[in-house]
């Protein structure tokens, strides 16, 4: 009997259909299987499917003296034992081995068979072995198809084998199992089922023919489209300047793109909380509402946008592949810091925002490199503490204050450098793992998974950071509001009193009075506010800070108070970011701890070597 | 032999030793990189990273790493 010729055995077309059908209902003494001895990793595909369904297979290797001309040599033993079926060289066109494949079929009609089974990974061979044992139990006993290949085949969602494993007894509970298994396999996996054990029996096939398959190095194999790419991509020249032009589009798009629905959504909730006020009258709880909940929330949700676009855009880099690319081309540079050459990437996102930047370190695989880079991330100066110097260096250093900016996003840098090189000598000592990757093919990615990504990763955000800042801003606001009757995140508040308390803390540093406490404490709850809160606490607009404050600060501890508001304390959401991506308490203590510390150190260094020298 | 750090690129090459500990052996064997399999270079990017091709699959070895595994140009 002659099949109609085909590559695999789905139950999609219909010629694959009429082969499978024939060979699962007459089980057939033999099975030929004739493959093109040229192309083994393609026409092995169907053996190995009949050999998982049990089936009495020979196989032909056919065009072998094409194999020879090439200069090949397949070690048929080989084949024959890891397959376990006999092989049978031929080559058809010269009718050269016809005999001993007719000699081979009658042999092998008594052959004792078992199935072939390929290793499918430990999470589906646990399925399939549950699933197997049930089959087993329900199974017709008159069907001669071994349990697993059904169950495989479950897995596959493949029509006909459902509709067949329906008709047992206890079918029904059988295949809501496969379907339960199918779903979750497809959640662990991020890619369908099918594709993904088909990939397996590739693997399994690519594997075996290597073994089994010696040819002589090509003298110039062709190289792939992606393989080009990567010529120029990761050019010793060009890689770093190619690397930067994409970071530079992704900031742009995120900054320019982002920035003003970013300010559409600050003003909406501005907006909201004034709605909220006038609705509900001046009392507590209009006040928690408007100047606790929707201000706090607002700020939060303010990033959402630049989020988005962010994680649209590196969603976007890793699923073309270029991401895996980038951390080579940073490598270099990177290593001699201590750190991977993936860490780049989120300490270029933290110049934007900490929050993105924290996030992006779940792209490093080492646990240590990664809570490394998210420790050190929150130095890299975020745009949300852009204000504060640009209103001080604006207002002491009016003829510097460009060079005044951009030392501080130096210093930042430099003390992020000093802290992950300190940080790994104390709590992650031996050597950075030898960066090593996979380098996927460049592929144009679906516009689906691109945005599942995205709203994965950006609702962990709304939801996590959303819930630990509302804890945070009704603390803040009750601290502001008491005692009863006080005039709201005043002196005689809580939080004034607070800041009086922590004032003389910041006398070394120079900027002992307790409105630069409160801005600081409000400054944990998003570095925005610190500029807001001075203006409220000095009782006017933002625009006449740059006259009260010279009555106050002087140009060294203003110099000092910058330093201070680079490093101290990250701000509430990044706090929670921290805690939600390193999953512990401690290493969020420690970014705390150790950022005051740092910045505290930093601010009263400056202002008492400046006292000294000036 | 000599290290992949300094094979040209578009040669093959045939992996005769792996000088690191367990855990890096380990790993690149689960890359199907050990010894006696062949490898293709791509893109040496001196002293960049090495690109190269194990079958259909490309990897990447960072700085340092190319230097540890020795090969035989065939």
């Amino acid at each position: 009997m002659d099949l109609p010729g085909t590559y695999s055995l789905t139950a999609y077309s219909i010629d694959e259909r009429i082969a499978r059908d024939f060979l699962i209902r007459e089980h057939p003494d033999v099975v030929v299987v004739i493959v093109d001895a040229t192309n083994l990793e393609r026409n092995l595909y169907l053996a190995v499917e009949l050999l998982e369904m049990g089936a009495n297979v020979v196989l032909d290797l056919n065009m072998m003296d094409m194999v020879s001309k090439r200069g090949w040599r397949i070690d048929l033993d080989k084949l024959s034992q890891v397959l376990n079926v006999p092989v049978v060289p031929t080559v058809a066109t010269k009718g050269e081995g016809l005999e001993q494949l007719k000699t081979t079929v009658l042999k092998a009609k008594d052959r004792d068979v078992t199935p072939l089974k390929i290793d499918y990974g430990p999470v589906v061979e646990k399925m399939l072995s549950k699933l197997t044992e049930l089959l087993n139990s329900k199974k017709d006993k008159s069907i001669n198809i071994p349990s697993r290949w059904l169950a495989i085949k479950l897995l596959e969602d493949d029509v006909q084998v459902k509709e067949w494993v329906q008709g047992f007894t206890g079918g029904r509970e059988i295949h809501e199992e496969a379907d339960k298994m199918r779903q979750e396999l497809q959640e662990r996996l991020g890619q369908d089922v099918e594709t993904y054990l088909i990939e397996r029996r590739y693997g399994f096939i690519s594997g075996l023919v290597k073994e089994c398959v010696q040819r002589p190095a090509a003298v110039e194999e062709k190289l792939t489209l992606s393989d080009k790419i990567d010529k120029v991509v990761l050019n010793r020249w060009l890689g770093i300047p190619l690397f930067l032009l994409f970071m530079w589009i992704t900031f742009k798009l995120v900054f320019d793109v982002g920035g003003p629905i970013a300010d559409q959504i600050d003003s909406l909730f501005g907006w909201l909380g004034d709605a909220a006020k006038h609705l509900l009258g001046e009392n507590w709880f209009s006040s928690l509402l408007s100047d606790g909940i929707i201000a706090g929330v607002g700020s939060v949700l303010v990033f959402l946008p630049n989020i988005l676009i962010l994680f649209f855009m590196i969603g976007f880099l890793e699923d073309c592949g270029y991401m895996a690319r980038a951390a080579f081309v940073m490598d270099r540079f990177m290593h001699a810091l201590g750190l991977h050459g993936k860490s780049f990437i989120p300490m270029i996102l933290g110049f934007g925002c900490n929050i993105p930047g924290i996030m992006a370190c779940r792209t490093l695989e080492s646990r240590k490199d990664r809570i490394l880079t998210i420790l050190i991330n929150p130095f890299m100066l975020c745009s949300a503490r852009l204000p504060i110097y640009v209103l001080f260096a604006g207002t002491f250093f009016p003829k510097h204050a460009g060079t005044v900016i951009f030392i501080m996003y130096a210093l930042g840098i430099v003390v992020a450098i000093l802290t992950g090189l300190l940080f790994k000598n104390l709590f992650f000592k031996g050597e950075v793992a030898p960066l090593i990757m996979e380098l996927p093919p460049y592929r144009l990615p679906t516009l689906k998974s691109v945005l599942l990504h995205l709203w994965e990763r950006s609702f962990m955000f709304v939801k996590k950071a959303g819930t630990i800042i509302m804890v945070g801003v009704v603390l803040v606001w009750l601290l502001s509001s008491m005692p009863p009757g006080v005039e709201y995140a005043s002196e005689k508040s809580w939080i004034g009193h607070l800041g009086k308390f922590f004032a003389p803390l910041f006398k070394p540093a120079g900027f002992g009075f307790w409105q630069a406490a409160v801005a600081l404490i409000f400054g944990i709850l998003a570095k925005e506010v610190v500029v807001g809160t001075l203006g409220t606490l000095y009782g006017v607009e933002e625009k006449g800070l740059n006259k009260v404050l010279p009555k106050y600060f002087t140009k060294l501890s203003a110099f000092s108070f910058m330093t201070m508001s680079l490093l101290y304390i990250p701000c509430i959401a990044a706090i929670g970011t921290i805690k939600q991506e390193t999953n512990s308490w401690k290493w969020t203590a420690l970014a705390v701890g150790w950022s005051l510390f740092v910045g505290w150190t930093m601010a009263v260094l400056f202002y008492q070597m400046g006292r000294i020298f000036a | 032999m000599c290290p992949l750090s300094i094979v040209e690129n578009g040669r093959e090459v045939e992996v005769l030793d792996i000088r690191g500990g367990f855990g890096l052996c380990q790993r690149l064997s689960r890359m199907r990189i050990y010894p006696g399999i062949r490898i293709r270079i791509l893109n040496n990017g001196r002293p960049g990273p090495v690109i190269i091709a194990v079958g259909e699959k490309r990897f990447g070895l960072g700085f340092g790493m190319a230097h540890r595994i020795f090969v035989k140009p065939l």
